[in-house]
């Protein structure tokens, strides 16, 4: 019995061994097996057309055997990092655009300068926004995200107000917000703000505010922080008047306590009359069916302060040559019109393939996103980019909240941004 | 009256326990636009019972079930052998170092699972585990320093007047460990049981990591699997946690009695 017992459990140990186990890197016979990365929620239209599409690849590439490696957003860069650590990243994979750096500043990435070289550059968008500050390219993008005013177009007609155009600042921006704003029960509190100004994910938000009022984020290759500026200041008192005396925008606290990616519901449930919002952010508007236009970022006394992401295909450094020419043909095709085009379709990104965005995007849409994405800069990217952004953006949202003076906030938040630069870069050569 | 007012305190209590879970359940019902409204809605209108149904046609369901349940019942079988015999070596034998080894298991409790993840990775990959289920079901098999302490204090419990007994009879010390200490010690075994199925069901982080084929995936990962980076299916996410909690309250309720008895007397040893 107890024999019989012991056996049974070898033998559910030797199942739950032998469950899928992975395959080599180059066959005998010339296949090379090329592990690929991607983000995206199960059984999504971004995980159906990424499969279909890595289908095709294989199938006009036969002697590439594609094992796809999936997981949600988050999980799959916490996985990603211990991949890394331990000598077993995939060989490719889609990373954050804002990620590019760190990876490659770790020795992650493969050098793709070179192989960049070989494609028509202006055929795409975005691959600039990747070089770093030697010139090199770790990156190809993948698709582009670029905040921009999204408006809906009923409360604004509701309201008599004109929608916003090319021209608009930040001034006729706050005016036609304080129009905009309602409160229809009476309650003393607004059922219907015009804007919503403070949002936890600040490319949507802050960022972008500071540059078009005239200050920076970071400069000199992203390696210094220079937010303590009396512009940067004039911003985010903007925005604590939006939130505070002028009341047009919904508190900190009740946009904070959404979270990064339900603080756009606001739009989508009709709380809010404009927002600035991604690319991807047309998806919830137009699921929850809102009849919504979008328009340039108003003009700040310095320009808009148009900023980029732009997700991008990398290449593992310890991927074979093989492996990594399989890659680079996987690259390419996911770049070329047809498969930006089917992307294109899912709304999630703006395509980085000229052709396929210009055909693919919404008409009424596509050139407000284009226009912003050509006029971009980066998101201040460098090898540290999660980290020095989370100490500035803690003490920037300290502000924001009323915790603490915009002065104050932002003379600390410079401090600590610096010193998280600082201590990765010391010392090193590159 | 006294007892009018416990009722009632205890009652308040457990709705106020309850109330999470309730919210859960209606979110889990509602559609995505019900979900994100703002503020929100405590009941589904209408009732989405297809979210449920949705989650099966998205995700293998079932196989991440059966995944969950091969590696929760062999993490329990292989936790629950060796922290008691771990444990009861380190309470009845004479052993040189016993304090020294209890100190340096317990030791390890206090290492988050961040710290040892990357050094655990490498170890599993030299052994060709990655991608399989046994980097989740192998550690169970090798005490844990929970079981080991748990089941140490059961044992020292026991008076020794038993073990005197079984001695006299006859029995060595592998008869006097089966046949009279660890009848002694079931209430602590169901409460080690539970805790061990528990720790294992809800695991996410190791499965995240060591992890990469769909097959391959525990519930828990496949609950995740659901989230969307742009697009919120949080409604389907919390009907499949709503499934993925079913089968952890089964257990609970099957070793309740034992479960109870254990924790009650684990902190009244005398």
């Amino acid at each position: 019995m107890r024999v019989r017992m012991l056996a049974a459990a070898a033998a559910v140990l030797a199942l739950a061994a032998t469950a899928a186990c992975g395959g080599g890197s180059a066959g005998d016979d010339g296949t090379v097996t090329l592990r690929l990365g991607f983000y995206a929620a199960a059984g999504d239209p971004a995980d159906t057309t990424m499969r279909e599409l890595v289908k095709e690849f294989s199938a006009a590439n036969p002697s590439i055997k594609v094992q796809l490696e999936v997981a949600p957003y988050v999980k799959f860069f916490e996985r990603l990092r211990t991949q890394i650590a331990g000598g077993q990243a995939p060989q490719v994979w889609l990373s954050d655009g804002v990620l590019v750096q760190e990876f490659a500043a770790r020795g992650a990435l493969a050098d793709l300068t070179d192989r960049v070289k070989t494609v028509n550059a202006a055929d795409y968008s975005g691959i600039e926004l990747n070089r770093d500050q030697k010139g090199r390219v770790f990156g190809f993008p993948q698709g582009a995200q670029t905040p921009v005013l999204f408006y809906n177009k009923k409360l604004f007609a509701e309201a008599g107000v004109a929608e916003p155009t090319a021209e608009w600042t930040y001034d006729d921006l706050a005016a036609a917000a304080k129009k905009l704003t309602k409160d229809t029960n009476g309650d003393g509190k607004p059922d219907t703000y015009g804007m919503r100004v403070y949002s936890p994910g600040f490319t949507e938000s802050w960022w972008p505010i500071i540059k078009a009022f005239g200050g920076d984020i970071v400069t000199d290759g992203n390696r210094k922080v220079v937010v303590d500026s009396p512009e940067a200041k004039a911003a985010l008192d903007w925005m604590l008047a939006a939130m505070g005396k002028d009341g047009f925008a919904p508190d900190y606290v009740t946009t904070e306590a959404l979270g990064k990616g339900a603080v756009h519901a606001l739009f989508a449930t009709g709380r809010v009359a404009m927002s600035y919002g991604i690319y991807a952010r047309t998806l919830p508007a137009v699921n929850a069916k809102v009849d919504f236009g979008v328009a340039p970022l108003p003009k700040g006394p310095k320009g808009r302060g148009n900023v980029a992401i732009v997700n991008s295909w990398v290449v593992s450094k310890a991927a074979s040559p093989a492996q990594a020419d399989a890659a680079w043909k996987w690259i390419t095709y996911f770049a070329g019109e047809g498969p930006q085009s089917r992307w294109a379709r899912l709304g999630e990104a703006i395509p980085i393939n000229k052709k396929a965005a210009a055909s693919a995007l919404p008409a009424d849409r596509g050139k407000v996103f284009l226009e912003a994405l050509d006029a971009a800069g980066d998101l201040g990217t460098n090898a540290v980019w999660s980290e020095y952004t989370e100490a500035l953006a803690k003490r920037v949202n300290e502000a924001l909240s009323g915790a603490t003076p915009v002065a104050t906030a932002l003379k600390t938040g410079q401090q600590e941004a610096q010193q998280v630069i600082d201590r990765f870069y010391a010392g090193q050569t590159q | 009256m006294r007892r009018s007012i416990s009722y009632v305190l205890v009652l308040a209590g457990a709705v106020v326990m309850l109330l999470p879970f309730a919210a859960a359940l209606g979110n889990s019902l509602k559609s995505f636009a019900q979900y994100i409204q703002v503020p929100p809605v405590w009941l589904p209108d209408p009732v989405q019972w297809d979210n449920y149904a949705e989650v099966w046609r998205r995700t293998p369901f079932g196989l991440y079930l059966a995944n969950s349940l091969l590696i929760a019942v062999l993490a329990v079988a292989g936790n629950v052998v060796t922290s008691a015999t771990v444990g009861h070596a380190l309470a009845r034998m004479r052993l040189p170092g016993k304090q020294a080894l209890l100190t340096m298991a317990l030791g390890t409790m206090m290492l988050p699972t961040v710290i040892t993840i990357v050094p655990n990775f490498l170890l599993f990959r030299s052994l060709g585990w990655l991608d399989t289920l046994l980097p989740l079901i192998v550690p169970y098999w090798l005490a844990t320093p929970i079981g080991i302490f748990l089941m140490r204090q059961t044992f020292l419990a026991i008076p020794k007047d038993f073990e005197e007994a079984a001695s006299l009879d006859g029995a060595n010390p592998w008869q006097v460990f089966w046949r009279v200490h660890v009848p002694l010690a079931k209430p602590a075994l169901a409460t080690l049981a539970v805790f061990t199925f528990t720790t294992s069901w809800k695991a996410v982080l190791e499965p995240v990591i060591y992890l990469t084929s769909p097959e391959n995936y525990t519930l828990p990962v496949g609950v995740l699997s659901l989230k969307g980076q742009f697009v919120g299916n949080d409604q389907l996410v919390t009907a499949a946690a709503m499934m993925s909690l079913l089968p952890m309250l089964v257990v609970f309720v099957l070793a309740q009695r034992y479960f109870v008895r254990g924790t009650m007397s684990a902190g009244l040893k005398g």
